[in-house]
């Protein structure tokens, strides 16, 4: 079902730009691709799309789902704000990005553990970044983009193998807060 | 090109990072000469950490784990009264004989004069009864000092930069520090049985029976002399190590003792007190079990999630009418059981809950009530009053008519700051 849902978000927007048929002021905007994701520990590709709206023509505003596979595979969700620096056919841009990192973990006790239970929580994701967009038609450009991205991945880790006769080691929890920063080239298009 | 050219040049400059954060403790030692002057009676304290009970007459001797001993009058069950409190280090386990509570003081096994409760007074020790508690949250304790408190710490160390959740067997040991290995399971209890002393809990690890004191350590019963109660003399130590598991609990029943272990129950004689003979054993799934009898059957409690290690939560039935032949007879699955107890024919485990059976026919038990408690350890029944210690205080229910035992009264837990 979430596969079918994360499907259906991801062509939902090139469906209905296509049905836009009149230039607003307030028009919707989706901005899709994959991204090439480099960090410390190794390199991943991903997949993003955000869907928003274009308003006072070179502002995009718009909700984020992507998929991040670095290090832990997690589904980020955030808000993009891309602003265009210019209206010409190769157009630059900045973007940013914020909001939460869910991991695909879920909490539970792992098969075969009975001695540790897993709670994993959703972190901070946040990434900026220029690029260059080209228009292809009246509705349809084509960006490349670098930037810094950052997500965190948080769990804790209780373990249930108590100290009997010592109390004072009988809650042993652990928090666990990673960091990953990456560079992040992104290849899309905007509709 | 400029993305290439910007990846190549920043990506060695970005690093990822992993933080673990823990609490962890470090000791208060004082050398055992000074803790064993200190041992004296003193106000009443707040109930904290409650841990195994022990009754005698309408006094209940209720252990502060890792601290002392509560001493609390239920003369009127409905109103019990907090009378004072013996500091005693480790403690976790007594047994009281003319006058004398028998208390474990981490390693050693004390001998305390408490005919008069204002004034007690520590009479002997037995150094090294129980070696395996000198290692105690990952210290090792030298000889001749005892923990009195622990500091507790919040640190936070680098856990790497590539996180491996679901693979982290056994993260107690290294973080709380190397030099501990899971010696023992102290987490004997008992259901209640009169000893001509007094009663225990299930969980209890020290009994008395004709003038002898026996209490197990990891792997041994340890059988004393207290004809001169104030001078327990060891008389011996019978070995019940069978290559695995350890001993938990210890329960008497006419001329045997039966003892939980982590991997299943021993059967001992003690026709020649002096001398405990290993008449039969019975292995079970391993867990932690504190054991029960009522000379026809054994009651078993399999718990998981603890040192004791097992993924099985039940309750085990076993035909014991055969005493050489133990045959399981019946398991009733529970959420995660500890203590209990058994009065005629009713049967009180402590479970998630408290729950209490018509154990009439032990092969095909009847819930009658279920009632509501934080984490239920420890139990005694007589005499139509059960009283239970749990994670949020200590109960005293009215059992008369076991389908509707009432809750009478409860000290409650009073949470440190």
């Amino acid at each position: 079902m979430k596969s079918i849902l994360i499907i259906f978000f991801f062509l939902y927007p090139a469906l209905f730009a296509n049905a836009q048929k009149k230039e607003k002021k307030i028009q919707f905007a989706s901005l899709t691709g994959i991204s090439f994701i480099a960090g410390e520990n190794s390199n991943n590709m991903g997949i993003q799309t955000v869907n928003g709206i274009r308003f006072k023509k070179s502002w995009i505003i718009g909700l984020g789902l992507a998929y991040d596979p670095y290090q832990v595979p997690s589904i980020p969700v955030f808000l993009e704000l891309w602003k265009y620096l210019g209206q010409k056919n190769y157009s630059p841009f900045m973007y940013a990005d914020a909001g939460r990192n869910i991991t695909m973990h879920s909490s539970r006790y792992p098969s075969g553990n009975v001695y540790e239970s897993y709670h994993f929580t959703a972190a901070n994701y946040v990434e900026a970044g220029i690029g260059i967009s080209k228009s292809f038609t009246k509705k349809t450009k084509v960006f490349l983009s670098a930037g810094y991205s950052s997500k965190q991945f948080n769990y804790d880790m209780t373990s249930k193998y108590i100290f009997y006769y010592y109390p004072s080691s009988g809650n042993n929890s652990y928090h666990y807060a990673y960091t990953f920063q990456r560079l992040a080239i992104k290849l899309g298009i905007e509709l | 090109m400029l993305a290439a050219i910007l990846l190549l040049t920043l990506k060695s400059c970005i690093k990822d990072s992993g933080k673990m954060s823990y609490t962890y403790y470090t000791p208060i030692v004082h050398t055992s000469a000074s803790v064993r002057a200190s041992i004296k009676n003193d106000i009443a304290q707040p109930i904290q950490n409650p841990g195994k009970i022990y009754i005698i007459g309408t006094t209940i001797f209720l252990a502060e784990k890792e601290k002392g001993i509560h001493i609390i009058d239920y003369s009127n069950p409905s109103s019990p009264v907090n009378k004072g409190f013996i500091f005693i280090p480790g403690n976790e386990d007594m047994a009281i004989n003319n006058n004398i509570l028998y208390v474990d003081c981490y390693t050693d096994l004390m001998a305390i004069d408490i005919s008069n409760l204002n004034h007690i007074v520590l009479k002997n020790y037995a150094a090294n009864i129980y070696p395996e508690r000198s290692y105690i949250n990952g210290y090792s304790i030298d000889s001749g000092f005892v923990v009195t408190d622990w500091i507790k710490r919040d640190t936070v160390i680098n856990a790497g930069t590539s996180p491996n959740p679901f693979n982290y067997y056994g993260i107690g040991y290294t973080m709380l520090g190397s030099a501990y290995s899971p010696a023992a399971a102290n987490t004997s209890s008992s259901g209640s049985s009169a000893t001509g002393t007094g009663t225990s809990g299930s969980m209890s690890k020290l009994t008395i029976l004709n003038n002898h004191l026996y209490t197990i350590d990891s792997y041994n019963l340890l059988a004393f002399n207290i004809s001169n109660p104030a001078s327990p003399a060891l008389l011996n130590s019978t070995n019940l190590h069978l290559g695995i598991g350890e001993t938990e609990t210890i329960y008497p029943f006419q001329d045997k003792l039966f003892i939980g272990s982590t991997t299943g129950m021993f059967i001992l004689s003690i026709a020649n007190p002096d001398n405990p003979t290993l008449l039969t054993t019975f292995t079970h799934a391993t867990a932690c079990d504190p054991v029960i009898t009522d000379g026809k059957n054994a009651y078993i409690t399999l718990h998981s999630g603890t040192v004791c290690s097992g993924i099985k939560n039940e309750l085990e039935i076993v035909n014991i009418s055969d005493i050489l032949n133990p045959v399981l007879s019946a398991t009733y699955p529970m959420t995660q059981p500890y203590g209990l107890s058994k009065d005629s024919n009713t049967l009180f485990v402590c479970d998630d809950v408290l729950k209490i059976y018509d154990a009439s026919n032990a092969n095909a038990l009847t819930l009658l009530q279920s009632i509501p408690m934080n984490s239920p350890y420890d139990i005694i029944c007589q005499n139509g009053i059960a009283i239970v210690t749990a994670a949020d205080g200590l109960y005293m229910l009215n059992y008369s008519n076991p389908s509707e035992t009432k809750i009478l009264s409860k000290l409650p837990v009073i949470s440190s700051k």
